[in-house]
């Protein structure tokens, strides 16, 4: 899989902010990826190095469209550790 | 901050204004902070947003208010250093951001004058109009007032109340049908060339009128003509009076006072253009334009070059007359009390909300300052009694409807 593919997006949130400080960045992978997948992307992509990984397959959650009922498609949440001193620019500053 | 002044005329001032970079960030984070409070963006609670994030998100906006604020706190700061009075918006211009900040503000200021005398203006008033002819002129209006028609089978005459039919036709076609429409001979509303056709006409009579590209064809359904009552007795009796001296004396108590409210105008009216004769000086074109504006508010007109010509030198008295007469409030501490404000507001049945509340207590504000300084100015003033001769060059010229009566030709 390509290595774009697997990394789908960075997690903003409250909790992956409060993550980035001890060098934690959270990411949206597809469901299937592997944990060994996920560091060769990381790295190859922002040229860091990964040293642990922890995934999370993250439960579906019911939607509505008026009277059509189904769910919101799954993700597995990635929450890669990065050596000390190496960061990633997920948000540009001004 | 440091600034230097380029353009230092009386009404008009540019001033160069260079502040370090570091000024901005300082604003950007004021901005910042207003803007988290109420900000909800998904994945964070309300007011938790962190502020890398607000200033990649909201970037530009954020500059841009940074911007402002910057302009308008240097704006203050120059003003309040140099005691100058801002007649207008600063205008930003010339923007160069490196370390530091660098910009041309241009803004008009109200120029410092010092005032002539102003208590004890020598003005010469107008003796009252006796009152035997008040009474006459009040019983005419009256009479006007309560005019009834009466049908006439003569040829009409200017004043005529006409009942009619009619058809306009454009290129042959009907564009309109008006039935029994009522019009008066002379009324200024009416085409000049339907006017014209009307004199004359009599009962059951056909006229075709052409103006312009139109054709309207007339058929006379009624002629009727004024009829004045008489001021009696009886007419004081039903207008409620207990006899003609009763309704005679209430006329003449009422014109009396339209008389001496004319006479007090005039002298204001005299007294506000000795002032502007007597103070010279360059008013701020935001000003004039302000007043322009409102000039063609109130006559409802477009703006055009024509309008400008015509209503420049009128607005530019008008705002150098605020101008003194504001001079001369702050001189005499002439104050209005918000309760003064509040009445007028009452009375002119105005709903004040958040947004109209400052303005118009303002507007309403300024209003009553300047007419408590003419007040002050008129009550403070050398009248002197003028009687009324009109000479017989002047008698031609003159149009005035009202006229002494010892004067008049005959």
């Amino acid at each position: 899989m390509r290595h774009e593919k697997i990394i789908r997006k960075a997690l903003i949130t409250e909790k992956a902010d409060r993550l980035r400080e001890i060098n934690v960045y959270q990411f949206e992978v597809p469901p299937r990826a592997t944990k060994r997948q996920i560091k060769k992307a990381v790295e190859n992509l922002f040229k860091v190095e990964v040293i642990n990984i922890k995934t999370a397959n993250m439960p579906r959650k019911p939607r509505r469209l008026g009277r059509s009922e189904g769910y919101k498609s799954t993700y597995k949440k990635a929450s890669v550790t990065l050596k000390p001193g190496q960061k990633i620019e997920i948000v540009e500053g001004v | 901050m440091h600034y230097d002044i380029a353009t230092d005329k009386a009404t008009e001032k540019e001033i160069d204004i260079t502040i370090p970079a570091t000024e901005l960030d300082r604003f950007i984070k004021i901005e910042i902070n207003k803007l988290r409070k109420d900000l909800s963006l998904k994945g964070f609670r309300k007011g938790k947003v962190p502020e890398s994030l607000i200033r990649t998100r909201y970037h530009d906006t954020l500059k841009a208010q940074a911007m402002n604020g910057l302009v308008t706190e240097s704006f203050f700061k120059i003003i309040t250093e140099n005691k100058w009075r801002p007649a207008s918006r600063a205008e930003m211009k010339d923007l160069k951001e490196d370390d530091e900040i660098k910009f041309r503000l241009r803004f008009e200021t109200i120029p410092n004058f010092e005032i002539g005398d102003y208590v004890g203006i020598e003005v010469f008033q107008e003796e009252p109009l006796p009152d035997d002819f008040l009474l006459e002129q009040a019983i005419k209006e009256l009479r006007e007032q309560h005019a009834n028609t009466r049908e006439t089978t003569r040829p009409a005459v200017v004043d005529d109340f006409i009942t009619m039919d009619i058809e306009i036709f454009e290129n042959d076609k009907t564009k309109e049908n008006k039935r029994n429409l009522k019009v008066r001979i002379g009324d200024r509303n009416l085409l000049d060339g339907i006017n014209k056709a009307l004199v004359g006409v009599r009962k059951t009579e056909k006229k075709q009128v052409r103006v312009d590209k139109q054709t309207y064809k007339i058929y006379i359904k009624k002629v009727e003509e004024k009829v004045l009552p008489n001021i009696d007795a009886d007419f004081a009796k039903v207008q409620k009076f207990e006899g003609i001296e009763q309704l005679h004396k209430k006329l003449l108590e009422n014109t009396k006072k339209i008389e001496e409210k004319r006479l007090e105008d005039t002298t204001k009216e005299s007294l506000s253009n000795i002032l502007l004769e007597r103070n010279q000086f360059d008013v701020p074109n935001a000003l004039i334009e302000n007043e322009y504006r409102t000039i063609l508010q109130r006559s409802n007109m477009p703006d055009s070059e024509s309008n400008k010509e015509r209503f420049r030198g009128p607005a530019e008295k008008r705002a150098r007359l605020n101008l003194i007469i504001n001079k001369i409030a702050d001189k005499e501490n002439i104050q209005v009390k918000e309760e003064e404000i509040m009445n007028l507001v009452t009375a002119m049945d105005v709903k004040l909300n958040d947004e109209n509340r400052e303005s118009i207590v303002s507007y309403i504000g300024n209003v009553l300052t300047k007419e408590k300084t003419i007040d002050f100015l008129y009550k403070n003033a050398k009248i002197s009694k003028k009687s009324r001769i009109i000479s017989p060059k002047e008698d031609i010229n003159d149009t005035r409807s009202v006229r002494h009566r010892a004067n008049r030709p005959g």
